[in-house]
């Protein structure tokens, strides 16, 4: 049965912080601090840097990191192991590859608790501000987001020291049992890199 | 010991490198993706190979498939480090030839667990 939008799937929660709190832990050699999840459309986080990967199987949905431009700085330099005003280039590769770890890890626990099995799509980070609000995302044929689900709902998120971590899901019953899928050996969904997933952050 | 590393991001490849060298191994070469990793192997030997599954150009599987299939890197011991943890992309990369397997994220002391367990002895 589908839940009411404002429903939090508190196993979704538990298992995303425990998640995050593990790669967080052993990535970025950093402890997680926990606020309490937020039910519905609330809060619209003001980040400057946004990470996100798809999922899709029997349940779908996105996992996005969001953070201030000086907490991705601050992650990048701890995962690299290098002193924050050095890095450049490198922040939109290590959101991404940070993004992916989260969304794998959840991946992998949410096969253990309930046995699904869901494909994921490659990081996409976006780095900037003022960015542009779209609903129209579901029927634009935006390739960088196919599997995006057209009645989304959010679940709840987890908020580290530097930023926020959110989980947009929805129910999708015709993806049950999805295999991942790995056209050219790659998970579907766009490339990593920046300005991709502007129609996914209208929460 | 020699290693090559065969990763599309390049943070997983400076991570990976900093754990290698944490481990008192110092001589490391990158590559971005598997058509890369199979140019480097032919430019030098290495003695572990430590690859991505997910990465454009040509897989980690796909990568792994072609070094069993090259006569002078055939032996070579490989270790994947991905977030493919299903029981099915396992048992798929032992079948492509992967010696060990690590999933994402991990720890200095699983990465050493895993590079010792499949170093000939």
């Amino acid at each position: 049965m589908p839940m009411p939008s404002t429903q939090i799937d508190t196993q979704f929660v538990n298992e995303l912080l425990a998640a995050t709190r593990d790669v967080f832990k052993t990535m970025v050699f950093q402890e997680v601090e926990t606020a309490s999840p937020i039910a519905g459309d609330a809060l619209r986080p003001g980040a400057n840097v946004v990470g996100t990967v798809a999922f899709a199987g029997k349940t779908s949905g996105i996992v996005a990191f969001y953070s201030t431009l000086e907490g991705a700085q601050a992650i990048t330099a701890k995962m690299l192991g290098i002193e924050p005003a050095n890095v450049n280039g490198e922040l939109p590769d290590a959101i991404g590859e940070l993004t992916n770890m989260i969304a794998g890890s959840f991946r992998t626990r949410m096969a253990g608790v309930r046995g699904e099995t869901w494909a994921i799509s490659v990081p996409t980070v976006t780095v900037g501000s003022a960015w542009v609000e779209s609903n129209d995302w579901a029927d634009s044929g935006d390739a960088a987001m196919p599997m995006l689900p057209a009645r989304r709902r959010c679940a709840g998120h987890a908020r580290s020291q530097a930023g926020q971590l959110r989980l947009l899901r929805a129910d999708a019953g015709d993806h049950h049992g999805q295999r991942r899928h790995r056209p050219n050996g790659n998970r579907f969904g766009a490339q990593r890199g920046a300005g991709n997933v502007l129609h996914a952050l209208n929460l | 010991m020699r290693f090559l590393i065969v990763d599309d991001s390049s943070t997983m490849r400076r991570i990976i490198i900093n754990t290698l060298n944490k481990l008192g191994h110092q001589d490391v070469q990158e590559a971005g993706n598997g058509k890369e990793g199979l140019e480097r192997l032919t430019s030098g030997a290495v003695d572990m190979i430590i690859t991505d599954w997910n990465m454009p150009e040509m897989s980690g599987i796909d990568f792994i498939r072609a070094v069993r299939t090259t006569s002078n890197v055939k032996d070579v011991p490989v270790l994947m480090v991905t977030t493919n943890a299903a029981k099915d992309d396992i048992v798929e990369a032992l079948k492509a030839g992967v010696n060990s397997y690590v999933v994402k994220p991990f720890t200095p002391e699983t990465m050493k667990e895993k590079i010792e367990a499949v170093l000939p002895r």
